[in-house]
């Protein structure tokens, strides 16, 4: 039970193909993340999963049903939404009795129902207040309630944690999580917030401009990104890119030159041409100070203290933007240069057209 | 900061408050007291009002005529205002669900009476209800169903209504442009919410988009009440109250008594009755149409 597929899934307003054909598999049980920036088509997926939004063409199949034309609440799915979608006239046990009260439950049924879902909450008190007294947190756990009483196969969570304060966000990620341990439910997430999908997935789907870029466990989309693309959104300081024309071949990878002049041979799979014109990608928590096989100056401009670490923005000699995360004793002083370097085999490797060569590090996950 | 000029001493900024206020006491507050005055009078507009007590106020609880003028507005209360209404939720339920160009073109054609000066449209009506030469009759006999061709405005029984529709057809529009605006103010999210929960249409009207319009609800009720309790000018210009009183509201009767037959005291205090039962009424809504969620005490 909730099991999902999408099989050639998309979806049109107008003339704009906002959903281009799309497959993905989602097995019980599991905790998967749509995330990619604004616009990408995250809601518009998700609600065409709810049936909240008609397909323009292909097969949504839940538990071996197709239900293109299931009506939402036969899907068995309860979503949360971004706004809570509470129901501001009615008491918090009514907002959670709400789908109850629809179903036709019998009132004891509802009651123990509510109840429960409420201590899972923590809402017992609070249940004979309207949703208008409640702060944030306190209201998307009524919708979260809303969504639980109904024991649904799969839920879907719409940005639920957009409209709260970054304290509460934190907070709330874990009690999502924990959520979903104790009830087991395949649960589907959107958001563009790549700190949520690395902490909340055991599947993360990266989406742009309509169309799947990558999925993958948040481990492997992190030290296996495809493209540019995901390398770029996934992780927090954003991975640095750096210019490189390739020198050929060699028996241990492909080498190159920086902008900077270092000469650095990547241990990639994959063809390459001299002269071709590619990328180095390096995570700034890869980078190390006068430390590595490829080394190059920089010069910090901005130094964020963090107290166990410092994020140091600045450019390298050739005027790329550099990010590094260094240690925080470390004595970096903004327009003071020093030496980076990093070891080839954390880096990461682009083509011109954005995909990246297949890593040999077999350690990596 | 300089204080503003609004907290200077009262006797500097009377000058500004000056012209509007003579205004309005010579033309809205002197002629209230006045009515007031006038209601425990007897004058015939010539002489000198006799003092009266609450005579006027007596006869008039029984006077025939008042009793049936207020019967006959208590009618109209439900063209004036529940039907509008009815059909303003039910218009705005459909007509919100309708693309954005459409909707605007429906809104403004549905809306269109309001623009209108109700005594025009008491004379367009009038002349769309003749019995001979009206358009609906004609068309009426036109498809056959000429045993349905009524003299509207001359039946005792049809009267009421018909002129009762008349305001209906006034009034929708605008009831139904105020319950669009107040479910736009709803998050759509909710209606998604509902839907997602299995709420049928008819279920989620009632539960949620019911309760939730009551704040427009309780302002179109305000409005068509009072507009039912005022009603003049559409009565007027196509009954004259008439035929034998079956559309006599209190403020024709007013009219009648005051200007008909120089009974200046007794139609003032008709006025007076009018305008407490316009308070009570508007008491009886603010106490008991209260908004959801709101303070409810
Ligand atoms: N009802 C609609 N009509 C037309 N375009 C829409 C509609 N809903 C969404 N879109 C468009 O589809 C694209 C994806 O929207 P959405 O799925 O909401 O993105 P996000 O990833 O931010 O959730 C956007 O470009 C948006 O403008
Ligand atoms: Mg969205």
């Amino acid at each position: 039970m909730g099991q999902l597929q999408l099989a050639g899934v998309t979806k049109s307003f107008g003339k704009a193909e906002v959903i281009q054909p799309t497959d993905l598999e989602i097995t019980e049980g599991e905790f998967v993340v749509f995330v990619g920036p604004s616009g990408c088509g995250k809601s518009t997926l998700l609600r065409m999963i709810a049936g909240l939004e008609e397909l323009t063409s292909g097969d949504i199949v839940i538990d071996g049903r197709v239900v293109n034309d299931v009506a939402p609440v036969e899907r068995g799915v309860a979503m949360v939404f971004q706004t809570y979608a509470l129901y501001p006239h009615m008491s918090v046990f009514e907002n959670i009795a709400f789908p109850l009260r629809v179903a036709k439950l019998p009132r004891k049924e509802i009651e123990s129902r509510v109840r429960r879902a409420a201590a899972i909450l923590k809402l017992e008190n609070r249940l004979d207040h309207k949703p208008a007294e409640l702060s944030g947190g306190q209201r998307q756990r009524v919708a979260i309630g809303r969504a639980i009483v109904r024991e649904p196969q799969v839920f879907l969570f719409d940005e639920p944690l957009s409209n709260l304060d970054a304290a509460l966000r934190t907070e709330m990620r874990v009690e999502l999580s924990r959520l979903h341990n104790s009830l087991g439910n395949t649960m589907i997430y959107v958001t563009h917030d790549q700190v949520e999908a690395m902490t909340m997935a055991t599947k993360i789907v990266v989406l742009r401009d309509g169309h799947i870029e990558q999925v993958g466990t948040p481990l492997e989309l992190f030290h296996r990104p495809v493209n540019r693309f995901v390398a770029g959104f996934i992780g927090n300081p954003t991975m640095n890119f750096l210019k490189a024309s390739c020198l050929g071949e060699t028996g241990d990878g492909v080498q190159l030159r920086l902008e900077t002049g270092s000469v650095v041979t990547m241990p990639v799979e994959g063809a390459a041409r001299q002269g071709d014109d590619l990328t180095l990608g390096i995570r700034p928590d890869d980078l190390v100070i006068a430390e590595g096989a490829a080394r190059f100056e920089m010069i910090p401009e901005v130094v964020e203290r963090l107290g166990n670490q410092s994020v140091i923005h600045g450019a390298d000699m050739a005027g790329e933007p550099i990010c590094a995360v260094v240690g925080g004793a470390e004595p970096i002083t903004q327009g003071q240069k020093f030496e980076l370097g990093f070891h080839p085999d954390k880096a990461h490797l682009f083509r011109p057209d954005g995909t990246a060569f297949a890593r040999r590090n077999t350690a990596l996950a | 900061m300089k204080s503003s000029v609004l907290d200077a001493p009262l006797r500097k900024n009377l000058p500004f408050v000056l012209p509007g206020l003579i205004i309005y006491v010579a033309f809205v507050l002197g002629p209230i007291i006045a009515a007031v005055v006038l209601s425990f009078t007897k004058w015939d507009g010539l002489g000198r009002p006799e003092l009266a007590g609450f005579g006027n106020y007596l006869q008039l609880f029984g006077d025939e005529f008042f009793l049936k003028s207020l019967r006959n507005n208590a009618v109209l209360i439900v063209f004036y205002c529940l039907l509008p209404l009815l059909i303003g939720v039910a218009l705005a339920a459909i007509v919100s669900r309708v693309r954005k160009s459409e909707q605007l073109a429906l809104r403004t054609l549905l809306f269109m009476p309001y623009i209108m000066p109700s005594a025009v449209l008491g004379i367009i009506w009038q002349w769309l209800y003749n019995p001979a030469f009206g358009p609906i009759n004609q068309i009426l006999r036109g498809v056959g169903l000429g045993a349905l061709a009524m003299p509207w405005l001359g039946d005792f029984d049809l009267v009421l209504p018909a002129v009762g529709l008349v305001a209906t057809w006034y009034y929708f529009g605008f009831c139904m442009v105020i319950f669009l605006t107040g479910l736009q103010r709803i998050d759509p999210s909710i209606f998604e919410a509902a839907r997602i929960d299995g709420a049928k249409p008819w279920y989620t009207f009632g539960r949620i988009t019911l309760p939730l319009l009551l704040p427009e609800i309780r302002i179109v009720l305000l409005l068509t009440i009072i507009a039912s309790i005022k009603s003049f000018d559409l009565i007027f210009t196509m009954t004259r109250g008439g035929p034998a009183n079956a559309t006599l509201v209190p403020n024709i009767y007013m009219y009648e008594l005051g200007f008909q037959l120089n009974r200046y005291g007794y139609a003032a205090s008709v006025a007076i009755v009018g305008a407490i039962l316009i308070f009570a009424v508007n008491y009886a809504v603010h106490r008991f149409v209260r908004p959801a969620g709101t303070g409810a005490r």
